[in-house]
């Protein structure tokens, strides 16, 4: 029964990454047997990334006109005090707070943030693998992919904004990616040399590889990304990024991963 | 890292803050052009957080507060945050008394299926996703849209909601279990 599952009630501390690494090994032990949770995860996953890329909307009217009358009039002297914004609230950049990062093309990254105990952990295993080659970083720290099939694991978190390097890949024919946008308009996309500006939409966005670039391709999006899927050239090789919860940075190299 | 995004962010502050300056000296013009940058995104807070039909009125109040209020944003931050605080703070004042408004003038939904009202396939997913938010208890929707879409902490809407961290945590699991029969097949 879904409801008697004591796990089912800790998916979404789970996305969030507020688990303690006990509870999270127990977890994905535990994800290992039971579909139920697992599908359950893997929707709870769509819900989050459906509500980071909501799109805001205007109101259907124009509203100026009222408030510049109430402006000029005061009209909201009479009606009850609210309090000023409060300078103890201050909005998360992403899902994980506090997170800071430079990290240089050659995938050398250097942390810092703060963050509870589990971002902590975090930072300390991260700077056990970041001098390791990218196809050894995933099977040295596995709890950095802390996420059941069919997500890729051949990613490193690194970070609070995703880039997706395409260096030493040769691209053939269109790349195509499509991302679950958050809270930002664009992303930036480099490649062979040229920077452009994409716009996302709600539905996500596509880049071509007009340059036919084989190095220098790079992806840079906000940090708020929750799911990316990465078509290059054969409709079989996918790659499908589901975990941008965690407001890190991914790094990874499609020549060093042929995919699943 | 340089991207353009962070460009056209930095872009955009600079112009809101030469705008707040002039809004905040009285220049009803700037203020309406700040108004224009930023209405979506607090009408969408609004119509998330309190519903569709009192949007309008919520955002409205907002920004006439805002325009009281603007001499004591001191840029520290990007006025974007310092609005959305307002918008909060103006929200969480109205909560309460809409809620009961509400329970006076409607019996309360039933909840259990977001899906049921929500089918999966329609032209416009988000918007249904919107209604289907909506269509959480109250208590759900608020950590929902705080937690996920606006991106506070549950302790900081443990403060704001006057709720402990606990049940932040729990609410918004609730709210998740809800929507995500929303995808179901």
């Amino acid at each position: 029964m879904i409801a008697s599952d004591p796990w089912r009630e800790r998916l979404s501390e789970y996305l969030d990454g507020e688990l303690e690494s006990g509870e999270c090994e127990r977890l994905e032990r535990h994800l290992a047997g039971c579909a139920e949770c697992t599908l359950a995860l893997e929707e709870l996953r769509r819900v989050v990334a459906f509500a980071h890329a909501l799109p805001d909307r205007p109101p259907s009217g124009d509203l100026w006109p009222a408030i510049a009358r109430d402006i000029r009039s005061g009209s909201l002297a009479h009606r009850p005090g609210i309090a000023p914004p409060s300078a103890a609230i201050r909005r998360r950049p992403s899902r994980l707070v506090g997170l800071a990062v430079a990290a240089s093309i050659a995938l050398v990254i250097v942390l810092a943030f703060s963050g509870g105990p589990a971002t902590s952990r975090i930072v300390e295993r991260l700077a056990e693998i970041t001098h390791l080659p990218i196809g050894q970083r995933a099977a040295r720290a596995p709890e950095l992919h802390p996420v059941p099939p069919p997500i890729v694991r051949h990613l490193v978190p690194a970070g609070d904004e995703l880039v997706l390097e395409f260096e030493r890949h040769q691209l053939e024919g269109a790349l195509e990616v499509r991302v679950a946008q958050v809270d930002r308009a664009t992303i930036q996309v480099t490649t062979g040399g040229q920077v452009e500006t994409v716009l996302v939409t709600p539905e996500g966005f596509r880049v071509r590889n007009s340059a036919r670039s084989a190095t220098d391709y790079r992806v840079t999006v906000p940090a708020r990304l929750v799911s990316v899927e990465i078509r290059v050239g054969d409709p079989q090789n996918v790659y499908v990024i589901h975990d941008l919860y965690l407001p890190l940075r991914w790094v990874f190299g499609l020549q060093e991963y042929p995919g699943q | 890292m340089q991207t353009l995004t962070g460009d056209t962010q930095r872009s955009s502050s600079d112009t809101d803050a030469a705008d707040v300056s002039l809004a905040a000296a009285g220049d009803a013009q700037a203020f309406e052009r700040l108004y224009r940058r930023h209405v979506a995104r607090i009408h969408s807070l609004a119509r998330r957080m309190i519903g569709a039909e009192s949007a309008d009125e919520i955002t409205q109040e907002v920004f006439v507060r805002a325009w009281e209020k603007l001499r004591s944003f001191r840029g520290e931050g990007a006025f974007g945050g310092w609005l959305r605080r307002v918008a909060l703070n103006v929200l969480l004042a109205r909560r309460r008394a809409l809620a009961a408004e509400r329970q006076r003038s409607a019996p309360p939904p039933a909840h259990e299926s977001v899906a049921a009202r929500a089918p999966l396939v329609t032209p416009d997913l988000a918007i249904d996703f919107e209604n289907a938010i909506e269509e959480l208890p109250g208590g759900a929707r608020q950590v929902f849209v705080q937690h996920d879409i606006e991106g506070y902490t549950h302790e900081e809407i443990g403060g704001m909601l006057g709720i402990a961290t606990g049940t932040s945590k729990s609410q918004l699991h609730r709210a998740c279990m809800l929507l995500r029969s929303y995808f179901e097949r």
